[in-house]
């Protein structure tokens, strides 16, 4: 081995504390890309997999209990590729005092499921009175096989016996979606529900852009032969898929910071390095090197740092990327399988791992090496190049303190590249943070705005509609009712995406208008709609124009009168909210008048505790319970912990890639405060032969970390702001778009 | 006769031709309105094999003249002749390689590289300077440490050294590639008096290895030991003794 190559690996055992810092650093930059890219792929591979051996359906038509032989003739149908008939139904289960929702589907056939398939995966499929529960059901209860579950029929409760659990691929755990799914036989099914016949045709398409169009002719074909159509659901359900594309893709984002950060951590080590070399590199060009040979020498050096740290951070970052997405996987019920090694992953990692700090170390090499002999040689010892920059004011504004803070304090601005790359570094970490704290402050932001139009305090849902009036006798006499609304909202179809119709009472107090356009409702106005500021402003449409919609089999075209602000759809390709009078709804959909699905509920008090609501809750469900019904009932705060649950992953996912950046950061200011003591030894050995005792030589450190820390903290709230900014622009493409929230507790 | 000194003077040996020429170098430093000279007008001439002080005291200019001797520093005015070839022209990259080859350098604070052996400092004098054949650098470098009595430390590292045998393993440096000048800035400065006698003896043994040793010194018990020397007094010759003169 040559003297230059042992110089190299002698000069990386030199100085250990700066080696494992920078090593660390190159680590934890690919670390990053490594894991986001072995769990992205790893996550959306089984996904893709998982959809196609669930064979999702693309719509649901849902009618009166009918004989399942229609499904025969529904396959007839241009267009349709499967029919699946089933009985549905959205019961409730019994856990301790608390009731969860549990949907329950009736299988004709456990043998030949075509649409929703699922594994067994634990004890057997069910017989008589007995009932086979998704996986995810057990993130409510760890009901054992042969265990029994209670479960609401008409007013009461009965039990059946759990035969064993199955796993459909994809499907999102029951806390998640906020309802748990079982299935049974569909004879057990009619037996235990009283019905004859099933509700449910589950449909896979053969053209899918056709399908608002076979929707139509279906439904002539149920209406043709005397089959009442209840209602529809068109689409197939991505969110999963849009919300792995928004967490990897912001993810990603991310970890490009993490790697610039890594560089720039890397140039700052070089340039300290070249900076305590310079004797030595005027040695060697005195002993005849040529500046190419010591270029080339000093990247060597680079190469091995970045050697070192990209496979440490290939390894880890592999194993860590499919730890991640075991565990997103087992949100929504996914066998990731084993470890997929994808090779242009790795190719990449490596490339970005080597190319970059040897890209980056050629600009400080490059210059370092510049420098003549001579020049090297007279560099030895204390630096003697008084500095005449800074201001007089400067100066004298530093100069009440004590001499040991004004050296530190000075000391800041003697090295001004490496201070640079120390404050880039450390800004860059801070705007990061920054800008994910911002992120996931706005959504809690939005969440509560919600529910600054939504002023109701609890929300009851019935699976089919009743009329309004027996909501009215029932919750009338119930104590801490204080005023019944009838609400309406189901997804419609525009050509800007999906919107959210929402029906309200003309008279509505529990909807807060906010208009920012137009006008409120009056009882003359026939097709008319307000639509939210999203949805303009993602149309472009403004009052007086007129905007066209389908719903189910239903379609219309309504002028617009108004424009409010309205943020309860938020999500990505969602268009935002269509606001109607419930009449002119129900006379759009064919609905009897005076039916309804939903209701709110106003308490008779104003601002009522969290435990008022409580026992208000619980004795609405009683006298609905009483009164044969099943009600979904929710609070504002529940719903709002159940969105921000959905989102809480992705926010802790960029929480995690925010501290690795800020780690970085931390290293990079870790590595130049050490450069800085290394080599300033001599003149911490004259502040010692002056009489400095360890805390004050200790205090020119600390006044120079803390100088640093406080311009980089000014630095970094100036790039922060834009880059959260940024983010949240980013964000609204890839989840949802969240308007801006910024909480000035998160500059501290 | 002025014919048959000429003819005498053109058939002068190789030998007897100066290794280096110094002509009226001068060098100046600093801002046009605040120029500070150096080195005033020098000239003189080094012999071959020989050992040559450039003595004077701090600040007379003796360390720069060193520099320009091995192309270290430039000369704002003058030139300098090393083997008939013009340093000046020299790019700073050929001015390496000329070094590299041409002229060992001993520092007076050795500048060996902490980080590599007694044995591994020459290995890289010998790589950087390509003049010896690489299958050759191993036994070149055992032969330079003893040649300077280090040959059974060529496994420590300069922190294991005393100044002295620092300064021992630099001249076994400075000898590596087997260059036919030795340039040495006061190079027993960091030693004691009695291992500054005994590098001295060293450095005065490579004359009768037929290489030219200059040395700067402001010690004039070691100027006297010069077999020719020149006294620099605020960047001027104020004497000479033993040179050849080309004026």
């Amino acid at each position: 081995m040559s003297a230059m190559t042992k110089k190299i690996f002698k000069d990386i055992v030199h100085r250990k504390l700066r080696t494992i810092l920078t090593i660390l650093g190159i680590t934890v930059g690919i670390l990053s890309l490594s894991a986001i890219n072995v769990a992205s792929n790893q996550f959306k591979s089984s996904l893709a997999y998982s959809t196609n051996i669930t064979s999702a359906p693309d719509m649901h038509i849902y009618t009166a209990p009918t004989n399942p032989d229609l499904a025969d003739v529904l396959q007839d149908q241009p267009n349709v590729k499967t029919v699946q008939a089933e009985g549905n139904i959205v019961t409730r289960w019994a856990i301790g005092q608390d009731h969860k929702l549990l949907q329950i589907v009736g299988i004709l056939d456990f043998q030949h499921v075509q649409i929703n398939r699922f594994r067994l995966v634990e004890g057997s499929l069910p017989g008589p009175n007995q009932i086979v529960l998704e996986t995810g059901a057990r993130s409510y209860e760890n009901v054992p096989v042969g265990g029994h579950i209670s479960i609401q029929v008409g007013r009461a409760f009965k039990e059946v016996t759990v035969s064993g659990f199955v796993q459909t691929q994809g499907l999102p755990q029951a806390a998640l979606v906020g309802r748990a799914y079982g299935y049974m036989a569909e004879s057990s099914f009619e037996q235990l529900f009283n019905t004859a016949g099933v509700t449910d045709f589950a449909i896979q398409l053969v053209d899918y852009a056709q399908r608002y169009q076979t929707l139509d002719q279906l439904a002539t074909v149920l209406q043709e032969n005397h089959v009442s159509l209840v209602g529809s659901s068109v689409g197939r359900d991505d969110s999963i898929t849009v919300i792995a594309n928004g967490i990897f893709g912001l993810m990603d984002l991310l970890s490009v910071a993490a790697i610039a950060l890594s560089v720039i951590l890397l140039l700052g080590t070089i340039a300290s390095l070249i900076a305590e070399q310079v004797e030595i590199i005027g040695t060697m060009k005195a002993l005849g090197g040529l500046r190419g040979k010591i270029v080339r020498h000093y990247l060597g050096l680079v190469f091995c740092y970045a050697l070192s740290g990209t496979l440490i951070g290939v390894v880890v970052g592999t194993i860590s990327g499919y730890a991640l997405a075991n565990y997103l996987a087992s949100l929504v019920s996914l066998d990731i399988g084993p470890l997929q090694i994808v090779p242009w992953q790795i190719l990449e990692s490596l490339a970005v791992g080597l190319g970059t700090p040897l890209l980056a170390a050629f600009i400080p090499v490059w210059i370092g090496t510049r420098i003549t002999v001579r020049q090297a040689l007279q560099g030895y010892g204390l630096e003697n190049t008084a500095s005449r920059k800074g201001s007089r004011k400067g100066r004298s504004a530093i100069g009440l303190l004590p001499q040991t803070i004004q050296f530190g304090v000075r000391n800041v601005f003697r090295k001004p590249t490496r201070t640079f790359l120390a404050l880039l570094t450390l800004a860059v970490a801070g705007a990061s943070f920054l800008a994910v704290q911002t992120a996931n402050y706005s959504l809690n932001a939005l969440l509560n705005r919600v529910y600054d139009v939504y002023r109701y305090n609890v929300m009851i849902s019935l699976s089919t509609p009743e009329p309004f009036s027996r909501f009215q006798q029932i919750l009338g006499p119930v104590d801490g009712v204080g005023s019944i609304e009838s609400f309406y909202q189901d997804t419609a179809s525009t050509r800007w995406g999906q919107a959210a119709l929402t029906g309200v009472q003309l008279d509505t107090r529990m909807y807060h208008r906010e208009l920012t356009a137009g006008r409120w409702f009056t009882a003359s106005d026939q097709n008319a709609v307000i639509i939210s500021q999203d949805a303009a402003d993602i149309s472009g449409l403004k009052v007086g124009d007129t905007i066209s919609f389908t719903l189910g089999t239903s379609t219309a075209r309504w002028h617009i009168i108004g424009i409010t602000r309205d943020y309860s759809d938020i999500g990505a390709g969602n268009l935002g909210i269509l606001l109607a009078p419930i009449p002119q709804i129900d006379a759009m959909l064919h609905i009897p008048a005076g039916l309804t699905q939903n209701v709110m509920i106003q308490a008779s008090v104003s601002a009522p505790s969290q435990a008022y609501l409580d026992g208000l809750t619980r004795r609405v469900d009683a006298a609905l319970s009483n009164a044969g019904f099943i009600p979904q009932i929710t609070t504002p705060q529940e719903q709002i912990a159940q969105n921000q649950s959905k989102y809480e992953i992705i926010y802790l996912m960029l929480d995690v890639v925010a501290i690795i950046i800020a780690l970085v950061g931390a290293i990079s200011l870790a590595n130049s405060l050490a450069m800085n003591v290394l080599e300033r030894r001599r003149e911490i050995g004259i502040l010692r032969s002056m009489g400095a005792i360890s805390r004050k030589v200790a205090q020119v450190f600390w006044a120079e970390g803390t100088t640093l820390g406080v311009l980089a903290w000014i630095c970094a709230v100036f790039l922060g702001i834009p880059a959260a900014y940024g983010l949240n622009i980013v964000q609204a493409h890839l989840l949802a778009p969240v308007p801006f929230a910024f909480d000035e507790l998160d500059l501290v | 006769m002025a014919s048959a000194r000429l003819i005498t003077a053109s058939l002068k040996t190789e030998s007897e031709l100066p290794q280096i020429r110094v002509e009226n170098v001068s060098k100046e430093i600093g801002s046009k309105a605040n120029r500070t000279l150096i080195l005033a007008d020098v000239s003189f001439d080094i012999p071959r094999a020989c050992l040559f002080a450039i003595n004077g005291p701090s600040g007379s200019g003796k360390s720069t003249m060193l520099n320009i001797l091995t192309g270290i520093d430039r000369p704002t005015a003058g030139r300098v002749l090393f083997d008939g070839e013009i340093l000046q022209k020299m790019s700073e990259n050929r001015l390496a390689k000329w070094r590299g080859k041409h002229v060992g350098i001993v520092f007076q604070f050795f500048q060996l590289l902490p980080t590599l052996t007694a044995l591994e400092n020459i290995l890289l004098a010998l790589e950087l300077g390509r003049a010896i054949p690489r299958r050759q650098w191993r036994e070149r470098a055992l032969e330079c440490l003893a040649l300077v009595g280090m040959d059974h430390y060529a496994r420590r590292l300069p922190s294991e050294l005393s100044g002295g045998q620092q300064q021992r393993v630099a001249i076994a440096r400075a000898l590596a590639n087997d260059p036919p000048v030795l340039v040495a800035d006061e190079p027993t400065g960091n030693l004691d008096s009695k291992t500054a006698i005994q590098i001295f003896d060293v450095l005065g043994s490579l004359t009768d290895r037929g290489k030219t040793v200059v040395y700067v010194t402001h010690d004039p018990v070691l100027a006297a030991r010069a077999a020719s020397r020149i006294d620099l007094l605020d960047g001027r010759v104020v004497g000479k003794s033993g040179v050849f003169s080309h004026e």
